[in-house]
Parts: C-alpha cells; sequence; structure tokens
C-alpha cells in the first residue's frame, strides 16, 4: 500500500518528504485530486458559513420601527418549545418540551410537558409555579430575582426589550433571520448571565428562538414552533389550581 | 425503698430495650472490618453515561426545583449541576478524588450555611462518606443484608446494603442517641436508583428528593 504524497497534520496539509518511490506523474494526480477535493470542502463550507454568519444591520433605525410595530400587533402567542440546555461539562444536551402562551399585559404561561411537568404562569403581579401537583403562588414584588425573571421572559417574548435600560444591544442580520446580542449592563446580571442572542424572522413578525449564554460557554436554546398570533386565549390558562 | 428499686429497675429496662432496638443494627451480627471498594457496592454516580434527576429542595421554608445532572467526565472526576427547569444553573460541584469543590453557585444561594448543607448531604446522597473508607460490617445470618458502618465528622453513618444487587437501599446518620438524617433509595429493575429521599431530622429543616429521568437525557 503507498503512502500518500500529502498528509493532514495539525490540521494543515503537508507534504510527504520521501517521494522516491513515486513518479512525477502519480504526484501531480494527487496532488490536482487533492487540490480539488480542496476546492471543494472549500466551497462547501463557505456555502454554510454564508447562511449562518450575521453582519451588522445597517439601518438600526428601520428594524428598530419594524420590532415596535410588532410589539404593538402581537396580543398574544401561542407556540410549542424546544428547551436545549448544553452544559459545557456535558456532552449529552438536557432537552425539555411544552407550550406556552402570552397575552398582553402581563400575563405568560411556560408548561413543560417532557420529561418533567412543570408549570410557571406569571399572571400581572403574581406568579403561580405548578410541580407535578402543588402549586405555589409568590409576589412578584416581594422576590427581586423573579421580578427580574419576568421583566426579561415578558419582555423578550413581546420585543420590548428594546426599551430595556439593562441591556446593551447590536443588531445583526443575515439572509434568513434577524439576531439581536443583548449583553447585561448590571454588574449582579453579567454573574450569571454573559448574554442574550434573540432571533427574529427576517419579517419580524415574533420571536423565533433564544439563546442565553452564561459564563462558562453553558447556554440555554428556546425554539419556538407552531405559533399562532393574536388567537383568542382564555384567562383560565393563566390561573393555576 | 424496695418499691422505689424496682421502679428503677423497670424504667432502666425499658431503656435498654428502647435503645438496642432502635440500634441501626439490631438483628444483624458484627463480623469484620473491610475497606468498601466499588466492587462491594455500587455506585450512585454512573461511570458510563450521565443521570438526570427531577430535584425538589425543601431548606428552611424556601422550595426550590429544578434538575440535577450526574455525570463522571474522567476517571477520578465528576459533576453534580443543579439547573432550574428553565435552565438556569444554580450550582455545579466538582468532585475530584472524593473531594467536593463548588465551581458556581447562583448568588441567593451563595450562603455559607446552605452551601455546607447542601455540599454534606450531597455528598451522602452519593456514598462519599463510604467509597474507599474502611468501615465496620454488620451481616445477617443468612448473609443477604449487609450494613456498614463509618465514622464521620464524630457521627455514625449506617449504610444498609442489599447484598444480592450491591446498592445501597438506605442510610442512616445517627448521632449519640438520635437519628440525625435518613436516606431512602428505591430501585426498580434498573441497577440506577429510581428515587432518591434525604431527610434531616430535629431543627434542620432540609429534605431532598430527588426523581431519575435519564431515560429521557
Amino acid at each position: 500500500m503507498p503512502k500518500p504524497l500529502l498528509i493532514m497534520e495539525n490540521g494543515k496539509w503537508k507534504m510527504e518528504n520521501d517521494i522516491s518511490n513515486y513518479s512525477y506523474i502519480a504526484f501531480f494526480t494527487s496532488a490536482i485530486l487533492h487540490f480539488t477535493f480542496y476546492i471543494i470542502l472549500v466551497c462547501l463550507s463557505s456555502s454554510a458559513f454564508a447562511q449562518t454568519t450575521y453582519k451588522s444591520v445597517k439601518d438600526t433605525v428601520l428594524l428598530k420601527s419594524k420590532i415596535d410595530k410588532m410589539s404593538k400587533e402581537t396580543n398574544s402567542i401561542e407556540s410549542d418549545f424546544v428547551q436545549i440546555k448544553n452544559l459545557s461539562m456535558l456532552s449529552e444536551k438536557v432537552i425539555s418540551k411544552g407550550h406556552f402562551w402570552f397575552q398582553k399585559q402581563n400575563n405568560l404561561r411556560w408548561e413543560y410537558a417532557d420529561p418533567y411537568k412543570y408549570c410557571i404562569v406569571i399572571n400581572k403581579d403574581k406568579i403561580l409555579i405548578k410541580d407535578e401537583n402543588k402549586v405555589k403562588k409568590y409576589d412578584m414584588n416581594s422576590n427581586k430575582v423573579f421580578k427580574e425573571i419576568n421583566d426579561i421572559m415578558i419582555s423578550c417574548v413581546n420585543g420590548n426589550i428594546l426599551n430595556s435600560v439593562k441591556f446593551k444591544i447590536a443588531y445583526f442580520e443575515n439572509d434568513k433571520n434577524i439576531k439581536l446580542e443583548l449583553t447585561p449592563i448590571d454588574k449582579a446580571m453579567k454573574e450569571s448571565l454573559k448574554k442574550i442572542n434573540m432571533y427574529f424572522d427576517k419579517n419580524v413578525t415574533s420571536v423565533i428562538k433564544l439563546d442565553m449564554l452564561e459564563p462558562g460557554d453553558d447556554n440555554t436554546t428556546i425554539d419556538f414552533s407552531n405559533k399562532k398570533l393574536n388567537a383568542a386565549i382564555s384567562s383560565e390558562i393563566f390561573m393555576l389550581k | 425503698m424496695r418499691q422505689f428499686l424496682q421502679k428503677y429497675l423497670c424504667l432502666s429496662s425499658l431503656f435498654i430495650i428502647l435503645f438496642v432496638s432502635c440500634s441501626p443494627t439490631h438483628g444483624y451480627k458484627l463480623s469484620r472490618v473491610e475497606t468498601v471498594t466499588n466492587d462491594l457496592v455500587k455506585t450512585i454516580i454512573n461511570k458510563d453515561k450521565a443521570l438526570l434527576f427531577k430535584a425538589k429542595i425543601n431548606l428552611f421554608n424556601k422550595y426550590y426545583s429544578g434538575l440535577i445532572v450526574l455525570k463522571q467526565t474522567d476517571s477520578i472526576t465528576s459533576h453534580l449541576v443543579f439547573i432550574t427547569e428553565l435552565g438556569m444553573k444554580m450550582f455545579d460541584f466538582e468532585i475530584r478524588n472524593n473531594q467536593f469543590k463548588l465551581i458556581y453557585v447562583f448568588e441567593p444561594l451563595d450562603k455559607p450555611k446552605i452551601l455546607n448543607l447542601l455540599e454534606s448531604d450531597m455528598q451522602l446522597i452519593l456514598l462519599q462518606n463510604l467509597l474507599n473508607k474502611e468501615a465496620t460490617v454488620f451481616e445477617t445470618k443468612n448473609q443477604t443484608k449487609r450494613i456498614y458502618q463509618t465514622i464521620n465528622n464524630k457521627l455514625k453513618n449506617y449504610y444498609f446494603i442489599n447484598t444480592s444487587t450491591k446498592t445501597v437501599e438506605k442510610t442512616i446518620v445517627k448521632g449519640k442517641i438520635f437519628s440525625k438524617e435518613k436516606v431512602n433509595y428505591f430501585y426498580n429493575d434498573s441497577l440506577n436508583a429510581k428515587q432518591i429521599i434525604l431527610k434531616h431530622k430535629g431543627i434542620i429543616r432540609l429534605k431532598i428528593e430527588l426523581n431519575n429521568i435519564s431515560t429521557k437525557l
């Protein structure tokens, strides 16, 4: 079995020193084949790159007005969601699935169905949590952490986050999506949250994905699917018994 | 005088009977002293796969719920991570060579009293005070049940082992007279614990309940 003329070493193509056993024709044929393969690889990777790479939005005023319009026009959202938790020390992902409802002004319900049953409801200034069969009620204003989480969750879902003074916001786009990078300004928040990436569809009709990055390379991604915008939602959805 | 002596004798006998019957090793016979290895007792951490538990923690009238991930990352290192259902990380302990090291804790939980309790309870649940330690062995006559007794922080820890499966079924931490903590392990068809419940007795109000949902990971 002859040795290959070009070998991969430390991620770089390198020519094998000993080529005395090969004719120059074999050498050039092999080099051309490798070169062609390399070109195809570059083309493939650059096309994949083009789909995912985001560049800064030039007209941020226009984008802000679109997000503002979306926020004003969205009175309710109902959607399925898939939450993926990546822990840097874990090769497996912790995946949870459920259903989600939002209604203006301050009503939200996250219901996890798989692999565990858990439901969190924000009903104006009350937080209700149903863990299996037990319901616990909390007053939002009595708990600073809850209030902070609520503000972020609601404003992320309806796009009101633009008015937040707690984040520095950068605007990006590619051919499919709009991405907002929200970097916390508050020092205490920075300790548990490095950044929130919020993705919209290109027409800015709703949030399609949230990616919360923590210090230390852990992150939580929430993908929304089967969305119903402005459909009627019963007030009972935002109650827990 | 005679009546007094009779009453005294009765009371003393009652206390002795109560004390002996309350002993965790009642019905077991002292057998030997040996070092407890992984071959004798199955570890709670699975070296081949990550374990995911739905966790409920009642601590000083506060309730925390979420998910606990247990993962052996290399031959001497494991991690115990607690995240909320919404994905927020609450704490991350690294266990290297049986030593616990706090890697991360969410600010509201960052209190020495809470962290020390959580650390010692997690050590107890994960059998850190048993494995590779020298223990006094008590066994039933037919040798189907075994108790390992170790001493940790001047408290006696009793580990009840099912000798056929090599799994730990119960752990009791005992002071001079009364039990302080109790951990129950429940299994079904799998050798990984299906449910683990830890309860403190006395002034410390702490209960930890872990339900294994690893199949979904």
